[in-house]
């Protein structure tokens, strides 16, 4: 049958349709469905009621502590953000800069820490950072302090240090795409038409990568939110987070549908910041309709 | 559920095999079916208690306190003949009829080796109801204090020396709203820390906020706090886990001490109970007296770092005074109330 | 006309490969010279190295007597087209345009009124807003020219600017260029690989080939004086026929003994040669004037347009002879047996 062949590759096509729709469906929105209907659920004491409720909202508006542990998390991961873009825009720059093999290597190497586990990096970092640390200890040593400083760890200092330690390679990795991408030729006509390095820089590279910066801001904004671990590790009695209360719902609380709720806030949070993203990378990147 | 129906069809098969192999098959041994914590029931013992009653003793290891409920309940207890189970836990297991009295005569060891403190069981909160005993005590931890030798020059009595001021950035608490609402309300000399009245828990929460700027950090794991308290300047630990803690600090070469506080401290007590669903339960109780030696407990101390009830300890001077705990009144309220706590600026 | 730009002894190598040897060339004030190449000739080499964008082993790059070969690129008043136009996607037409004068610190008033005045000149005054995306390849093209000119550089590079564009555009290009040249009266200098496009444009052909020029002159002059075989066949479809050079500028071929022009170039006598005769040269039957007649037979005739390309085959070698086209058709047909004919002064002799 000569129908055959035509029906073979319809079936996989389907397979792939599937595999393409089916697996976001299946793992992301499907879950995310899951909290939505949860988060209408409420608790009582130990008992969960299944009846359908905005309690859990109208708690998040109008308790005192939910609004501005959201937005004291917002303003810290929009520092991360910062940081993160602040010291990864020079590193991609330098890597852009390089030639060849070296240039790879030395990507490869910074993003071997994306291959540690988490809690070892924090366990590295609060070593570096606390009180008897090596940064105090350097710090006295070299007789610049005398008294070791408390200000890097077990506060909110500590969780901004130490989230934007562990998010740069994430920062780093689209800025020096977006750089890659950017034509070297562009660079001889800047310099061709009388422009200095820095002209070059904030007239041509500068804009142009700034699609790259915005999706590593993205990029590290979002995962800087959803993380609770780090608050909890460095963050000592103040660096208190809205990852925190979640997962205190969850794990501590058991109240699931309170839990559910904060969820399904933060993920509007996090869904508003990539459209944001999205549209403003869009508009820089000079794609003109 | 799935996994106590094919563990009980097991031993149906295994002993079916056994027949079939041999016709001469001897009368069916004595079975002993033991759920326990790793650490309570070695095979040293098992294998000695097994030659004493010729009984053949297999042992099940939970890790957690829901596993044991869902084993337990999933077979209404007919899977295990007696089960290791703490005094907060027990009570929910008394509730629904899932362990039975214990005939505490046929425990002798218990009268003959227990400590003082464990010694007469009606002071023992939580393992009697109406009248009747329903678990034996085998082991403990308390939660205490851990400090730091080398600046806590006077051993610290009661949990208050956590807010004293001069520790201000060198306290380790643990991150946990219900056992650091109890241990509060006991520094407030409230009677019962697991059931707290709402002025009772606002105290306690107005006592914990100021406690929040002597405190360095909240950790959760024991590894965490020693990883913590090597890299800082630390003067006191609130313990949550005991022992195994002062151990840990001083394997990494901290100079540390422990003490129970005087109002009271935070323990939990690990006890034996027997099924309702025991097949024999002479053995049940043979299996518990056994365990009751002073020789079990001083290996038990030894391997696991928890206090024996028949060997004296470090876990616990005779005259502490120990607090067991208990389902607190509303861990949802405590939880939200320790955020609280923690998002106060 | 005064020499603007003169490179002395050039040289250049990339690790082992030498892209240009001894490199000696002077670029006259205001003419529109052409280096004319095939890829890997060095043409481009030579571009890049007067904008600054390479740097020489050897030998100097002299503006006014100084030796600007190690200058940075924005020290050096030259502007370049590039290739593929190299606009900056972020910027309107008039940011494009106006960039060279902005990074000088001109003021924002007279950067718009040059702007309009460089646009109207390449006849794209409407498009100031508009992104270089939304524009032709023409347009583009000539956005890239606008920038380059609006600075006044002594110099413009132009790298091949046209060879991106369709055939029809590109022609108009080659128009457009010629005027904007005669225009502003600035030297250009054009690298193409195109020899139709350097003869349509330049005052001057440099003809280069394996990192060596090998003939500098006017179209005229390479087109029908070449001095080399690689220069005689680069020029479309000349006639070489091989042959042993004689006296006085004649050569020994199988068709027989070819007088040729000699102009000091040729061959000494003994070596192997060819002599070059351009198709359009050859005449149908013994015309007066002609200085050398041979026969032979047609074996095809090709109607291409405007010409007409007969090839006769003359005691074995098949010479290409290019007719006006007619539209009654030509009196000719295979198998005619024909004379040819050819001044002495149309016959090259070059080196084999």
């Amino acid at each position: 049958m000569t129908a055959k062949p035509i029906e073979a590759d319809r079936i996989w096509r389907g397979i792939a349709l599937l595999a393409a729709y089916g697996l976001p469906i299946f793992f992301i929105l499907l879950p995310l469905c899951g909290f939505l209907v949860y988060s209408l659920f409420w608790v009582e004491g130990t008992e969960l009621h299944y009846e359908l409720t905005l309690v859990n909202y109208r708690r998040f508006f109008t308790d005192e502590i939910y609004v501005p542990v959201l937005r004291q998390t917002v303003v810290l991961c929009l520092e991360v953000a910062g940081l993160c873009i602040a010291f990864g825009y020079p590193v991609a720059y330098f890597l852009s800069g390089l030639k060849g093999r070296k240039k790879y290597t030395l990507l490869m190497l910074l993003l071997v820490p994306l291959l540690m586990s988490y809690i070892i990096k924090m366990y590295a970092i609060r070593s570096i950072l606390g009180g008897n640390g090596f940064l105090n200890r350097s710090l006295i040593a070299l007789g610049i302090i005398d008294q070791p400083l408390t200000f890097f760890v077990f506060n909110l200092n500590a969780v901004l240090l130490t989230l934007s330690v562990l998010l740069l390679p994430f920062a780093i990795l689209p800025i020096f795409l977006s750089l890659e991408r950017i034509p070297k030729n562009l660079l001889e006509a800047s310099a061709d038409l009388g422009g200095s390095n820095a002209q070059s820089f904030f007239r041509v590279i500068l804009p142009l990568s700034l699609p790259g910066v915005i999706s590593a801001a993205t990029f590290v904004f979002v995962l800087a939110i959803g993380d609770f671990l780090t608050p909890q590790m460095v963050g000592g009695q103040s660096g208190f987070t809205f990852g925190r209360i979640i997962y205190s719902q969850f794990g501590t609380a058991f109240n699931w549908p309170f839990g559910s709720a904060l969820s399904v806030i933060l993920a509007a949070v996090v869904i508003v910041a990539i459209l944001v993203g999205a549209r403003f990378g869009g508009e820089k990147a000079g794609v003109h309709r | 559920m799935l996994k106590s129906v094919i563990r009980g069809a097991l031993p149906m098969l295994a002993a079916a095999t056994m027949l079939a192999m041999s016709s001469s098959a001897p009368a069916m041994a004595k079975e002993l079916r033991v759920l326990a914590w790793q650490g309570y029931a070695d095979d040293d013992w098992v294998k000695a208690f097994e030659k004493e009653t010729g009984a053949d003793v297999k042992v099940v290891f939970i890790g957690s306190d829901d596993e044991i409920w869902a084993k337990i309940k999933g077979s209404e207890g007919k899977d295990f003949d007696v089960m290791a189970v703490n005094t907060g836990q027990l009570q929910r297991y008394i509730d629904a009829k899932l362990v039975q009295p214990i005939d505490l005569s046929k425990i002798p060891d218990q009268k003959a080796n227990q400590l003082p403190i464990f010694n007469d069981l009606t002071k023992v909160k939580g393992v009697m109801r109406d009248g009747q005993l329903y678990a034996v005590p085998f082991c403990f931890d308390s939660i205490g204090i851990i400090y730091n030798t080398d600046e806590v020059k006077t051993p610290p009595t009661s949990m208050d020396v956590l807010w004293d001021p001069q520790y201000k950035g060198k306290v380790l608490a643990y991150d946990n709203g219900e056992h650091n609402f109890s241990f509060t309300a006991l520094t407030q000399g409230v009677q019962d820390p697991f059931h707290l009245t709402a002025e009772q828990m606002a105290a306690a929460k107005e006592k914990l906020l100021k406690l929040k700027p002597n405190v360095l950090s909240f950790y959760t794991t024991a590894d965490e706090a020693t990883q913590i308290y090597k890299n800082n300047d630390i003067a006191l630990v609130w313990a949550n886990y005991g022992q195994q803690q002062v151990k840990s600090l001083q394997d990494a070469g901290a100079h540390v001490a422990y003490v129970n506080p005087k109002e009271g401290a935070l323990s939990w007590l690990d006890t034996w109970a027997v099924t309702v669903g025991a097949q024999d339960k002479d053995l049940a109780e043979q299996w518990i007296n056994f365990l009751m030696s002073k020789q079990i407990g001083a290996q038990l101390t030894e391997r696991t770092g928890f206090g024996s009830t028949t060997a004296p300890s470090s876990n616990a001077k005779p005259d502490d005074k120990l607090i067991y705990v208990e389902t607190v009144e509303d861990p949802t309220k405590r939880a939200d109330l320790w955020n609280e706590i923690k998002a106060a600026q | 006309m005064a020499v603007l730009l003169e490179l002395k002894g050039v040289g250049k190598a990339f690790g082992a490969t030498r892209v240009l040897e001894h490199i000696d060339l002077a670029v006259e004030d205001g003419e529109f010279i052409t280096i004319l190449g095939p890829s890997g000739s060095g043409k481009t080499t030579i571009l890049r190295m007067i904008g600054g964008f390479t740097q020489p082993d050897q030998g100097q790059i002299l503006l006014d007597g100084r030796d600007i070969a190690h200058d940075p690129i924005n020290r050096r008043p030259f502007n370049t087209v590039f290739q593929d136009y190299a606009l900056f996607p972020h910027m309107t037409v008039a940011g494009n345009v106006g960039y060279g004068l902005k990074v000088r610190g001109t003021a924002n008033a007279v950067i718009k009124q040059r702007v309009g005045e460089v646009l109207d000149l390449v006849q794209l005054g409407s498009l100031a807003a508009r992104y270089p995306a939304q524009l032709s390849g023409g347009q583009r093209q000539r956005v890239a020219l606008a920038r380059a000119i609006i600075c006044q550089p002594r110099l413009i590079l132009l790298d091949e600017p046209l060879a991106a564009l369709d055939v029809e555009l590109r022609k108009q290009m080659q128009e457009f260029l010629k005027d904007i040249h005669r225009e502003i009266k600035t030297t250009f200098l054009f690298v193409t690989h195109d020899q139709e496009e350097a003869i349509a444009m330049a005052d001057r052909i440099c003809v280069m080939n394996y990192g060596k020029i090998l003939q500098l002159g006017s179209p005229t002059e390479v087109y029908y004086r070449p001095h080399s075989e690689f220069v005689a066949r680069f020029f479309g479809d000349n006639n070489l026929i091989e042959g042993v050079a004689g006296d006085r500028g004649s050569v020994a071929t199988p068709i027989g003994t070819l007088p040729c022009a000699a102009d000091g170039t040729e061959p000494a006598a003994g070596a192997k040669a060819f002599a070059v005769i351009r198709p359009e040269a050859i005449r149908i039957g013994n015309e007066p004037g002609a200085n050398t007649v041979v026969a032979g037979q047609v074996s095809s005739v090709n109607f291409g347009g405007a010409a007409t390309v007969a090839v006769v085959d003359v005691a074995g070698v098949p010479l290409r002879v290019k007719l006006p086209s007619r539209a009654e058709g030509l009196p000719l047909k295979v198998g005619d047996r024909v004379q040819l004919a050819w001044r002495t002064e149309d016959c090259r002799l070059v080196a084999a």
